[in-house]
């Protein structure tokens, strides 16, 4: 569906309160029901602790790690800690 | 054969702490054992930041919004490598060795860029200027202007259609393009505060969206038994 489509459905005329609305309606989707998933390999660094996210992800679906109980350099899912380790970062961040 | 290790993660604002179980004491054996000091309580003190370094380790996958058309794929190039910021705090790329953007590919009429592979740069970028060796973008950034080189092998595209007017494709299924509709008519209702017409379009936005992932299922639904279950 067009842009002019959906604003002649909706009947709205101005054109970027439009877009602002339909940008909107795309992340809540996101959030509610992925329709566009991809995938972001970053390395690991020894004693660094904390790791960008994509600027443009919406939703996290799953973190794999590389070995992961295994040694076959399969990627697995990890679990989520519940609280944060008392040992601190080498950096202590 | 690579050795096998055990994470785990956690949120803090915008990151991801990863931390692995670490079974080797400070004097570097590996305990059958280990002391409290080494431990802890609750074994918490075996678990820190990861001990050693691995070459895409982390395998994130997210959801992201489809604010764009990459129109084609064959349109790429692979030539930045690396990113600063300007004087103003724009997001800026910088060309690897021998790249020139202004003849090949020829880039100074190009609005819009997306990044595949560029960690935390992934996306959709409006740009501001091309240069030779530089291509700004209008993506604010709080970092150090020199020189930070790209982990991956950044692929770049610049044949986009971004969606900043009324001729562009919203890059939907037809049917989640009526949920859209909807999502649009309640935001639009809201705005004159007609509250009760909002609650109606937002539930049929929700409605839609069910129905739409109800429909990808197919056949009888099983549960199996997790790993932890007694069998």
């Amino acid at each position: 569906m067009k842009v002019k489509e959906l604003m002649e459905r909706v009947g709205i005329v101005e054109t970027g309160r439009a877009i602002a609305y339909i940008k909107d309606g795309l992340d809540e989707m996101n959030m509610l029901a992925e329709t566009h998933v991809t995938t972001e390999r970053i390395d690991i660094t020894e004693d660094q602790r904390f790791y960008e996210f994509p600027n443009d992800m919406i939703k996290v679906i799953d973190i794999r790690v590389k070995n992961h109980t295994n040694s076959k350099d399969e990627y697995r899912s990890i679990p989520r800690t519940i609280h944060p380790p008392p040992t601190e970062d080498a950096d202590g961040s | 054969m690579a050795a096998r290790r055990y994470y785990a993660y956690y949120i803090r604002g915008r990151k991801l702490a990863l931390v692995e179980y670490d079974n080797v004491s400070g004097s570097g054996q590996t305990l059958d054992q280990p002391s409290l000091d080494d431990i802890g309580p609750g074994g918490g003190l075996q678990w820190k930041s990861p001990t050693a370094t691995v070459a895409d380790g982390i395998e994130v996958e997210y959801a992201y919004s489809p604010r764009y058309f990459i129109e084609s794929t064959d349109v790429s190039t692979t030539t930045a490598s690396g990113w600063d910021q300007d004087n103003d705090g724009n997001f800026r790329l910088r060309a690897a060795d021998g790249t020139d953007w202004t003849s090949s590919p020829n880039l100074s009429a190009v609005e819009y860029i997306v990044l595949k592979n560029a960690g935390r740069f992934n996306g959709l970028h409006k740009v501001s200027l091309v240069q030779s060796t530089r291509i700004v973008t209008t993506t604010k950034v709080s970092a150090s202007t020199s020189n930070t080189d790209f982990e991956e092998t950044v692929t770049l595209y610049y044949d986009v259609n971004a969606l900043n007017d009324e001729s562009d494709t919203i890059d939907l299924p037809e049917y989640l393009s009526k949920a859209l509709v909807y999502y649009v008519q309640g935001k639009l209702a809201e705005d004159q505060m007609d509250i009760e017409r909002k609650e109606y379009f937002m539930r049929e936005f929700r409605r839609i969206l069910e129905k739409h992932e109800s429909s990808k299922i197919w056949g009888s639904r099983m549960i199996i038994a997790g790993p932890a279950s007694i069998r």
